[in-house]
């Protein structure tokens, strides 16, 4: 029987009988959801709070590597990684500890510190973002076979460009000149026009030997010819 | 007992949906369900929102969340002010409101919700010691470069804000640029690449080269070519587009002279005013004051009182008045000059004082007067009558008002009466008629202005405007300075032709030549290139044009005096397979000259010859790009993985 054909009365007995029938578990169910709720606020308020901890410890280590202050930086650091280890200040901790490692020469240590941000990374866009980092360090420690392998493995979303570059420099490194040049041109057509990084890119480019840009005058291919005089 | 009906917290579709749900899930666990779903819905969403679905309003949607119009309105005019006031009076409001601006500032928009929503997936945080910084740095809350609490506090106020939430803003706004600024922060740049940089930006070559310049102008151009030419390209010799205008000026500044003023106006005009023309009575005045305090009791007023008759006593005996102020008055302002007061108006003092000293006569000494101040004794030591400015002197003065106010009123009236009657009879002719007014003409001009009122650029801009140009209509009223406007309608209008042969002969025979010398030349350099190709040395192949080859070594990236394009082309070619293998090229300098080019040897740099200074200069360079990379890179990335709807329409109205 529909529920609109029931007169206004016979509704409101339905309702009623309904009620009666089913008041206990509407309340204890009613007092589950507020208890969910608290509970809800309460896990959020802690979370708030250690995320901020985590913030301002971070903000901490920045002004510390700003001084130069190495060492305090790294302690900041390795505490961020232990007892923060889901937050993204974590992460970022452990960037710069591979920045201190890169600055020291020390392309292992920076590779430990970054494959800990790449496994902790909790979002495709930040775990791409140290992935970038990573590849220039595996390419440092003469892995190149290894960087073009990990590329492949990036989220596809965004820093097309920087990878693009980084696939040219493993290809330099593997010989591959051919495919290098590919890999290049294809960094500057997805890099934007006025990027600082690049004239770098242009130089990597042409020190293959080819033209840098479609518009060159001369004839594209300059060939190797016999004796000059 | 009747019960009451059965409130109505759903409505029927509601409680049909509860039922429905009950009749599919029975027993407990169900039940305790649909508590946690009335909990919920009520709660959370608010049935409101859930049974009143709204029309769309938003311009974009990400992840769900809306940018509205007006938020979008609000971000735009503020993007908008904030060029205006870059660009000054250069601002040019209608090529600024591109359908591209809007989106740039959308895009804007819509990467700050990506980073907020980044920002609460990740548990981003702005620590407080952030928000302090950022607030003291304003400059607009300091004093002297310093931060200034007061001001603060009052400047948030007079923007009508609290702090708090001046303070909210501020979050919010740190807040979007935390992941952005942490991930410029970072610089991982290893040494192996600053290396790499290095070796190749200080990299220098060794080179010969030919130039071969464009050759010399012996081109004859056959008339029939100039006249394909001039059929072929008609459009490039148009004559601009040229119009002429009628229209009516009105301007206050000129309307003066037909206006005298009767005498009975005037004269009720000085009545009006009478104030403006008076100079008031004043009175100069000196006193003594016993002081009494605020919350005296009755004893210390009498005893106040007692002080000052004695001390009016005392002046009345025949002392002298600024001997006894400097000796007994409490008015340390005036104690010094005699108790002197200067000359007074009505209305500078207290009643009580100006009362009595309005009663006086020039010469008195007054009794004590009790003002909240104390006892005074006064002394009216001198009167200037007041005196009001007669009729006659000030005629001139009210005729010139009266010529101004009344100019502008028959101004700003004529103006309002002609733009109605425009309204009604769009002929401005007419109109012009109508109010007896001159219909003025303006000679051709173009686009870009001529002489007259056409010299004025919002008189250009409304002459070409589809409403005057096309439609043929009369146009607003253009402001060309203040209480000066004038109404514009089309009077002529020189359409674009093709100009004379005659005329454009010339200019045709010179394009012609350009092209055919560069065809010449670019024909000899590929001869010549060609044999360079085939074995021949740059020396034969120089020799062919009498040209000298030019030895350069060691020449770097940003080499001075070089031609900037033929460093740039050689600084592309391939290393040469051996030294004696030079590799060659065609390079296309400036003005169609050539140059032929054999690159005979590369030179990497050797980093570990730079200091350690130019080496973290470097670092520093890669750094930045890197830092600019991982920015984009990240947004870019947020963007592809949510879910972004954005609304054309409504972005453009």
């Amino acid at each position: 029987m529909a529920f609109d054909v029931l007169d206004e009365h016979e509704q409101g007995e339905l309702v009623r009988k309904w009620v009666r029938e089913n008041w206990l578990s509407i309340v204890i169910g009613i007092g589950l959801g507020l208890v969910l709720l608290f509970g809800w606020q309460q896990w959020r308020t802690h979370r708030a709070s250690r995320d901020m901890d985590a913030a301002v410890q971070y903000d901490t280590l920045g002004a510390d590597m700003t001084k130069k202050d190495y060492d305090a930086a790294k302690a900041i650091a390795a505490k961020l990684k232990s007892d923060y280890a889901d937050t993204p200040y974590a992460v970022f901790a452990a960037m710069r500890e591979a920045e201190i490692a890169t600055q020291k020469g020390d392309a292992d240590g920076a590779w430990t510190s970054l494959d800990w941000a790449w496994q902790h990374a909790s979002i495709d866009a930040l775990k791409t973002a140290v992935g970038v980092n990573l590849v220039r360090v595996q390419l440092a420690r003469g892995k190149a076979q290894e960087s073009l392998d990990f590329l492949d493995k990036l989220p596809k979303n965004g820093f097309d460009a920087a990878a693009a570059e980084l696939r040219g420099d493993a290809l330099v490194a593997l010989g591959r000149k051919d495919d290098a040049r590919g890999a290049y041109a294809d960094a500057l057509a997805k890099l934007e026009p006025g990027a600082p990084n690049r004239g770098f890119i242009e130089m990597k480019l042409s020190d293959l030997g080819a033209a840098a840009t479609a518009a060159a005058p001369a004839p594209a291919k300059a060939d190797a010819e016999k004796k000059n005089s | 007992m009747k019960r009451p009906a059965m409130p109505r917290f759903f409505n029927q579709s509601d409680f049909l949906m509860l039922q429905t749900l009950h009749d599919r899930f029975s027993g407990i666990a169900a039940k305790i369900l649909l508590g946690v779903v009335v909990i919920v819905f009520g709660g959370f969403f608010g049935i409101e929102q859930y049974m009143n679905p709204k029309t769309d309003t938003f311009v974009a949607k990400v992840d769900g969340k809306e940018i509205g119009q007006d938020q979008f309105r609000e971000a735009y005019n503020r993007y908008r002010s904030q060029a205006q006031q870059a660009y000054g009076a250069q601002f040019d409001a209608a090529a600024f409101d591109s359908p591209e601006r809007k989106r740039q500032v959308l895009d804007q928009l819509i990467n700050e919700q990506l980073l907020a929503h980044a920002n609460e997936k990740l548990g981003v945080m702005v620590p407080i010691t952030q928000v302090r910084e950022a607030i003291q740095n304003i400059p607009a809350f300091q004093t002297d470069g310093k931060f200034d609490r007061k001001l603060y506090n009052l400047r948030v106020q007079a923007a009508g804000m609290t702090e708090r939430s001046f303070e909210d803003g501020v979050i919010k706004d740190l807040a979007t640029r935390q992941l952005p600024a942490g991930l410029a922060q970072v610089s991982v740049v290893t040494s192996a690449e600053v290396d790499s940089f290095l070796k190749l930006r200080d990299q220098t070559r060794d080179f010969g080269y030919v130039k071969l310049e464009k050759p010399a102008d012996t081109i004859k151009v056959a008339d029939a070519d100039i006249e394909k030419y001039y059929k072929e390209h008609g459009g490039e010799f148009m004559t601009p587009e040229k119009i002429s205008l009628a229209y009516v000026e009105l301007d206050a500044a000129k309307m003066k002279s037909d206006l005298t003023p009767d005498e009975a106006t005037l004269k009720q005009r000085y009545e009006e005013q009478k104030a403006k023309f008076t100079a008031p009575e004043q009175r100069q005045a000196s006193h003594i004051l016993v002081k009494v305090e605020k919350n005296a009791n009755a004893d210390a007023q009498k005893a106040a009182l007692e002080k000052a008759k004695a001390i009016e006593a005392e002046i009345k005996a025949g002392k002298d008045f600024a001997a006894l102020a400097k000796e007994k008055s409490d008015d340390l302002g005036s104690k010094s000059q005699g108790g002197d007061l200067g000359w007074l108006e009505k209305g500078l003092t207290d009643p009580a004082f100006e009362n009595a000293l309005w009663a006086m006569k020039k010469g008195d000494v007054s009794a004590p007067v009790l003002s909240p101040e104390g006892y005074h004794v006064i002394q009216l030591r001198d009167v200037r009558e007041g005196k009001v400015k007669p009729f006659e002197e000030v005629k001139a003065e009210l005729t010139k008002q009266y010529l101004e106010t009344e100019n502008e009123r028959r101004y700003s009236d004529l103006a309002g009466k002609l733009v109605d009657a425009l309204g009604n009879d769009p002929s401005l002719a007419n109109v012009a008629k109508q109010f007896n007014l001159p219909l003025q003409k303006t000679t051709l001009f173009t686009r870009s202005g001529g002489e007259g009122i056409a010299a004025n650029p919002a008189v250009t801009k409304a002459a070409f405007a589809p409403g005057v140009l096309v439609e043929g209509n009369t146009s607003d009223a253009i402001t060309l300075a203040p209480n000066h406007v004038v109404f514009v309608h089309l009077d002529q209008h020189e359409t674009p032709v093709q100009k004379p042969l005659e005329q454009v002969r010339e200019e045709i025979r010179g394009r012609l030549v350009t092209v055919q010398l560069a065809k010449q030349a670019k024909e000899q350099a590929d001869t010549l290139y060609a044999r360079l190709q085939k074995g021949e040395t740059l020396e034969q192949v120089a020799a062919v044009v009498k040209a000298k080859v030019e030895q350069e070594k060691d020449i770097g990236r940003n080499a001075a005096n070089l031609d900037g394009r033929l460093v740039t082309e050689v600084f592309k070619l391939a290393r040469p397979v051996a030294a004696d293998k030079p590799t060659t090229a065609e390079v296309a300098l400036a003005n169609d000259a050539y140059a032929l080019v054999a690159l005979i040897a590369v030179k990497d740099a050797d980093p570990s010859k730079l200091d350690a200074k130019s080496k973290e200069a470097a670092r520093n360079q890669l750094a930045q790009g890197y830092s600019n990379d991982a920015v984009r890179g990240f947004l870019e990335a947020l963007r592809k993985s949510a879910d972004v709807k954005i609304a054309e329409d409504r972005l453009l109205q």
